[in-house]
C-alpha cells in the first residue's frame, strides 16, 4: 500500500470523516474516497475554484498566501488544503467534527502525503 | 450674436455626446440630477474637455470653491492650462474664503448681482462656454422660486456664451419641467440599482441639437483619472478552453486579476477595460466543461459577450455551441472572435463561419488575443453594438 493510499485509508476510516479527495489545482479528480453518493468531477473543479478564488481574493493583503478554505454548511464541514503545487486535499466532514480535530487531519495527513511535495 | 456652430463636443464622451447631439452656438443644457447622485462631475468633464481643446470656459460656482474646481478637474486627469479658465465666485462671498478670481460676487444671495457678474463676463468672453455650478444651491441662498423668477435672465445671459451648461438638483417635489423646458437640451442624472450597488445613469430628456431622441437610461461612472465614461457593468469572455480568453482580458486590462492554475482558469478572469469614453467590467469564464456551475452566476446581468473560438474541431465547435446557447437564450450582444490568428493552421474568420453556421448572424472578427491592439478592436465592436442597442 502506498503512502497515499495509505494516509486516504486513514482519513476515511476516521470517526465523523464522510469522505477524502485529492484533486489537482486545476479541478481534476484524482484519488477520491467518498461513503456517499457525489459527483466527483464537481467537487474537484470546484473545489480547485474557491481555493484559488480565496487565494485571488486576499492577494496583496495575505503575505504568506493562502492554503486553506473552510467550508461549514449545515452538515457538515469541509476543508480545502494545498498539498503542493499541484493538489489539493479534500476533506468532507460532519459537522459534529470540531474545527480544531479536523485540521488535525488535514495536518497529518498532509505530513504523510509528502510524496506529492515534491511533485 | 451670429457665431459659427460651435465644433468642440461638449464632454468628450463620444457616447455621451453622440446622444445629446452636438450645441448650436448660443445653446444651453440643463443637467437636473436626482438628489442621489452627484451631477457635478459632468460639468466638470464639460468644462475639462472645453479647455482641453484650447476654448475658454466661464465657470459660475456657487457650491464650491474654485479651488475645489480646479481640484476635481486634475483628480478626473484633465491636465489642463488655467489661463483659459475665469471663475465667477458665488461661492467665496458666502463661506468667506478669500480667493483669486476673474470675477467676484460681492452679495452671493442676490440674483440680480450674481447675473450682473455673469453678464460682464459674458461680455468679456462671449466665445467661452458657461458652466453655472449650480442653480439648485444658488437658489437655496437666493430663495426656492428664485429660479422660475429669473430664469427668463438666465438663458438671455446663458445664450451670449458660445454655449452653457447648467445644472440643478431636483428636490421632490419637484416642479421643474417647465424650467427644464426652456432649455436646449436637458439631461437627467438618475441613480439606478439598491443603495449598496448604486450607480449613476443619465438619460436624454430633450434635445434641440437631435433629430430623435434616445431616451434610454445609461449608466457611467467617473473616473479619477479619465473623467466622465459610460458604464458597462459585465461583459462576459467566453468560448471553449485554450481559446485564448485569459489572454484576451490581460490583454485589454493590464491590472486584470486571473484564477488561473496549471494553465486552466478555474475560477474566472476579472479586468476592466477603459477607453474611447467607456468603461467595461470584464468576466472571462472558465473553459472547461467540469466549471460549467460557475458559469451562470458569472453570465448574470452581462449586457455582452464575446465568444472566442481557435479551432474547427468538432469537439472544441460543440463546446463553443453548448457556451453560445448559454448566452443566446439570454438575448445579449454578441461578438465572435476567431483566435490564435498569428499562428498558422488556425482558421480564419471565414473558416470558422462555414464550420459553425450557428454564428451566421453575428459578426466574426479575427484576433490574436495575447495582442492588445488585436484584442481591443473585437471588445470595441461589441461596446458599438451595446452602445448603439439596449441600454446598458
Amino acid at each position: 500500500m502506498s503512502d497515499v493510499d495509505e494516509v486516504m485509508a486513514a482519513l476515511q476510516g476516521a470517526d465523523n470523516i464522510i469522505g477524502c479527495a485529492i484533486v489537482t489545482r486545476d479541478g481534476l479528480p484524482g484519488q477520491v474516497k467518498f461513503n456517499q453518493a457525489h459527483d466527483p468531477e464537481s467537487l474537484s473543479a470546484m473545489s480547485a475554484a474557491a481555493l484559488a478564488a480565496a487565494e485571488t481574493a486576499v492577494a496583496g493583503l495575505e503575505q504568506q498566501g493562502v492554503d486553506r478554505v473552510v467550508i461549514h454548511g449545515g452538515t457538515t464541514i469541509s476543508l480545502l488544503q494545498g498539498l503542493s503545487d499541484q493538489h489539493i486535499l479534500i476533506i468532507v466532514a460532519s459537522s459534529r467534527m470540531a474545527l480544531d480535530e479536523l485540521i488535525a487531519h488535514a495536518d497529518e495527513a498532509k505530513r504523510g502525503l509528502k510524496v506529492l511535495h515534491a511533485s | 450674436m451670429p457665431r459659427e456652430q460651435v465644433r468642440t463636443p461638449l464632454f468628450g464622451v463620444p457616447p455621451l455626446d453622440a446622444l445629446v447631439g452636438h450645441p448650436k452656438a448660443g445653446g444651453t443644457l440643463l443637467v437636473r440630477s436626482d438628489p442621489r447622485v452627484d451631477g457635478t462631475p459632468l460639468l466638470t468633464q464639460a468644462a475639462g474637455n472645453t479647455l482641453a481643446s484650447g476654448q475658454a470656459v466661464v465657470y459660475a460656482t456657487t457650491a464650491r470653491s474654485p479651488q475645489n474646481v480646479r481640484d476635481n478637474l486634475e483628480e478626473m486627469g484633465f491636465s489642463v492650462p488655467y489661463d483659459e479658465l475665469y471663475f465667477v465666485d458665488a461661492h467665496s462671498g458666502v463661506f468667506t474664503q478669500g480667493e483669486e478670481a476673474a470675477y467676484r460676487v460681492q452679495e452671493p444671495g442676490s440674483i440680480d448681482a450674481l447675473l450682473a457678474v455673469i453678464k460682464r463676463a459674458a461680455h468679456d468672453h462671449p466665445d467661452a462656454t458657461l458652466i453655472i455650478d449650480s442653480l439648485g444651491h444658488w437658489a437655496t441662498s437666493a430663495g426656492s422660486n428664485a429660479v422660475d423668477i429669473a430664469i427668463d435672465d438666465i438663458l438671455a445671459i446663458s445664450s451670449r456664451f458660445r454655449r452653457a451648461v447648467t445644472t440643478l438638483t431636483r428636490w421632490p417635489p419637484a416642479h421643474d419641467e417647465p424650467i427644464a423646458e426652456r432649455f436646449d437640451a436637458c439631461l437627467d442624472i438618475i441613480g439606478v440599482g439598491d443603495p449598496i450597488s448604486r450607480h449613476s445613469a443619465f438619460r436624454v430628456r430633450h434635445s434641440a441639437w437631435k433629430k430623435e431622441i434616445d431616451g434610454r437610461p445609461r449608466l457611467y461612472d467617473v473616473e479619477t483619472p479619465g473623467g466622465v465614461c459610460m458604464h458597462i457593468p459585465k461583459i462576459a469572455i467566453i468560448g471553449p478552453g485554450d481559446a485564448g480568453k485569459t489572454s484576451f482580458v490581460r490583454s485589454v486590462s493590464p491590472s486584470a486579476k486571473s484564477t488561473d492554475r496549471l494553465g486552466t482558469t478555474v475560477a474566472l478572469d476579472r479586468g476592466r477595460y477603459q477607453g474611447a469614453g467607456v468603461v467595461a467590467e470584464l468576466f472571462g469564464t472558465p473553459g472547461q466543461p467540469r466549471f460549467d456551475a460557475l458559469m451562470e452566476p458569472l453570465l448574470d446581468q452581462a449586457v455582452g459577450a464575446v465568444l472566442l473560438v481557435h479551432t474547427t474541431d468538432a469537439a472544441d465547435l460543440q463546446r463553443a455551441h453548448d457556451v453560445l446557447q448559454r448566452v443566446r437564450k439570454r438575448g445579449i450582444h454578441i461578438v465572435v472572435a476567431a483566435t490564435h490568428q498569428d499562428e498558422d493552421g488556425s482558421p480564419s474568420p471565414e473558416a470558422v463561419l462555414k464550420a459553425f453556421p450557428e454564428i451566421s448572424d453575428l459578426p466574426v472578427l479575427p484576433c490574436v488575443a495575447t495582442d492588445g491592439t488585436s484584442a481591443k478592436h473585437v471588445l470595441e465592436a461589441l461596446i458599438a453594438s451595446i452602445q448603439g442597442g439596449a441600454a446598458a
